[in-house]
């Protein structure tokens, strides 16, 4: 008398294989996918960032030398009346 | 984002490699299951991924102790990081199992207690990213998911030990008896070796994603902070 | 509210240079958190009448759900199940008002500027919070006797229900006062805290059942040890990680 399992036939499962190894190998690569996403949108968003910080930086150097000078005064006042 | 240093592109080619042999010890060298088949081979891919998710886990309530006590927010960096990277091998080990159940137990999914355990486990980090998510103060965000990273990773041990305290159809692969549970077999010595070496492979794995998703949570939290600065001035 | 702790912050100084001065300080502070709780809600009856109504409703719901009404098999398999999610589902409920009371009234914020320990301000609050669970308790088991013709007020049953209560009421404390903080927070506590207390509901509902079955001491022992484990476990890891929820 053979033992059980001998008298067994193998089982075809080669789909089932591909399948799992699919999701295997398939998951973890959209993952690191999605870490290239999230990468780009935040170097687009440092990109904004840093143009809105050098204007910023750009607007106080403009506004230092007129600053000193009584003319800044009137400044403010233009801007209404040219829009 | 500042470019990878000489050590985390090593690490990255080292894991690349050792990925790539341990699928071909996987589809070439190991040998085909008598009884179960092709399918079997998921194991050497299955049981690794379900280990790093414990690994991930543990790494993350360590790392919010150490954030508890030292208040440096590279901590909690590591902590989440490691999480997501752990949902993501528990994802994978879930889904190749529920593959794998269905020629061997006959259906995709029982409510086998380690089962349930294993899924209410990624309930609890599910939980610990909508808890981060919740809270807006980065400091007080980090605090709280370290008290919940540390209170979670009580269950991973009741997950493990569940085994011995409910009867299961699970196979127990490491140990006596791993045969005679319904879809369990005996390793051949070539099975041992894959196993192994997968195992080895998915640790590299591990340590490669985390470093590199630490890396990016770097980047953004600097982006924040720029943000946070502008939005001040 | 705010000035209720005030019995504590009285003690003589030297009182607390010994040990023993120290625990009753202690002591005295916890008092006055779960005595504080306490009158409050005798002034106002809004949490426990609220749980009550909501664990009676909850053991309607089932029986209409599983049918309880018609087979005595199927109220001696799902009786303890029904008695511990109505327990599960009304703790919650208790947990999030007894922390977001707290916080929207601002008593927090005074407790926490009085010089108190973190560890008692824990325990007043799982103290207090347990109390209530167990009064919802005093009245769901005499129903769910009465109702199902279950033998629910067996000594050792008394005693499975504390020590599943005082499990639940340790981590959900911890858990509450996190969820308080966050955006959702009246979601967020049963999204946290369930996941983290199957293995107490597991526990309690497989020696429930033991006790209700009448089964015999060695099958119920290892349910109600893994109980007491999971209690010691709770207890302590929410002391050692409360003074940081709470660390302003």
């Amino acid at each position: 008398m053979l033992p059980l399992p001998l008298l067994q036939e193998t089982a075809d499962t080669v789909g089932y294989m591909l399948f799992g190894y699919a999701v295997l190998l398939g998951l973890p690569a959209l993952y690191i996918v999605s870490w290239f996403m999230r990468r780009r949108n935040l170097e687009r968003d440092l990109e904004t960032l840093e143009t809105l910080a050098q204007d910023e930086k750009k607007r106080a150097e403009r506004a230092r030398p007129t600053n000193a000078s009584p003319v800044e005064s009137a400044k403010p006042a233009d801007r209404p009346s040219r829009s | 984002m500042p470019k990878a240093s000489r050590s985390v592109q090593l690490l990255n080619i080292v894991t690349a490699v050792l990925m790539l042999i341990a699928l071909g010890l996987v589809f070439l060298y190991a040998p085909r299951e008598r009884v179960m088949g092709e399918v079997q081979r998921i194991f050497y891919f299955h049981v690794p991924s379900a280990w790093l998710s414990f690994t991930a886990f543990v790494v993350t309530a360590v790392a919010g102790a150490v954030y508890l006590r030292t208040a440096r927010p590279f901590w909690d960096q590591v902590a989440s990081s490691s999480v997501e990277i752990g949902l993501l091998f528990t994802i994978m080990a879930t889904v190749s199992g529920s593959i794998w159940a269905r020629p061997a137990w006959n259906t995709w999914w029982t409510w086998d207690p380690r089962l349930t355990t294993y899924t209410i486990m990624a309930l609890i980090y599910v939980a610990y990213l909508m808890l981060r998510q919740g809270i807006e103060d980065p400091e007080r965000r980090a605090r709280f998911a370290a008290v919940y990273g540390i209170v979670g990773v009580i269950s991973v041990p009741i997950t493990w030990f569940s085994i011995r305290w409910w009867r299961t159809i699970h196979p127990v692969v490491i140990g006596s008896g791993s045969a005679t549970a319904e879809g369990g077999f005996d390793m051949t010595s070539k099975m041992l070796t894959t196993f192994l070496f997968a195992n080895l492979a998915f640790t590299f794995l591990y340590a490669t994603l985390l470093v590199n998703r630490v890396r990016l949570a770097r980047f953004s939290e600097r982006v924040e902070q720029l943000k946070a600065r502008l939005l001040a001035a | 509210m705010q000035a209720e702790p005030r019995p504590a912050a009285r003690p003589v100084a030297t009182d607390l240079a010994q040990p023993a001065g120290r625990a009753r300080h202690f002591l005295r502070v916890v008092g006055a958190i779960v005595w504080k709780d306490l009158a409050a809600e005798l002034r106002s009856r809004e949490l426990l009448s609220a749980m009550i109504v909501f664990a009676l409703l909850v053991i309607l719901t089932f029986n209409f759900a599983l049918e309880l009404d018609r087979s005595p098999a199927a109220r001696e398999r799902t009786g303890a199940g029904v008695l511990w999610v109505a327990t599960v589902f009304t703790g919650t409920l208790g947990l999030n008002r007894s922390l977001a009371m707290e916080k929207d009234r601002g008593s927090l914020d005074g407790m926490l500027l009085a010089p108190i320990d973190r560890s008692a301000l824990y325990l007043g609050k799982a103290l207090g919070n347990l109390l209530f669970i167990l009064l919802v308790e005093a009245i769901l088991l005499p129903v769910l006797a009465i109702l199902f013709n279950l033998p629910m007020l067996r000594p050792l049953l008394l005693g499975v229900v504390g020590l599943g209560a005082v499990g639940y009421a340790a981590v959900g404390t911890l858990l509450a006062s996190l969820a308080m903080h966050s955006r959702s927070r009246d979601v967020m506590l049963p999204i946290l805290l369930l996941p983290v207390a199957v293995p107490v509901l597991v526990a309690a509902v497989r020696a429930t059942s033991g006790v209700l079955a009448a089964s015999a001491w060695d099958e119920i022992a290892p349910w109600i040890n893994l109980l007491i484990g999971y209690d010691v476990i709770f207890i302590a890891a929410a002391f050692m990680l409360f003074e940081y929820v709470v660390e302003e």
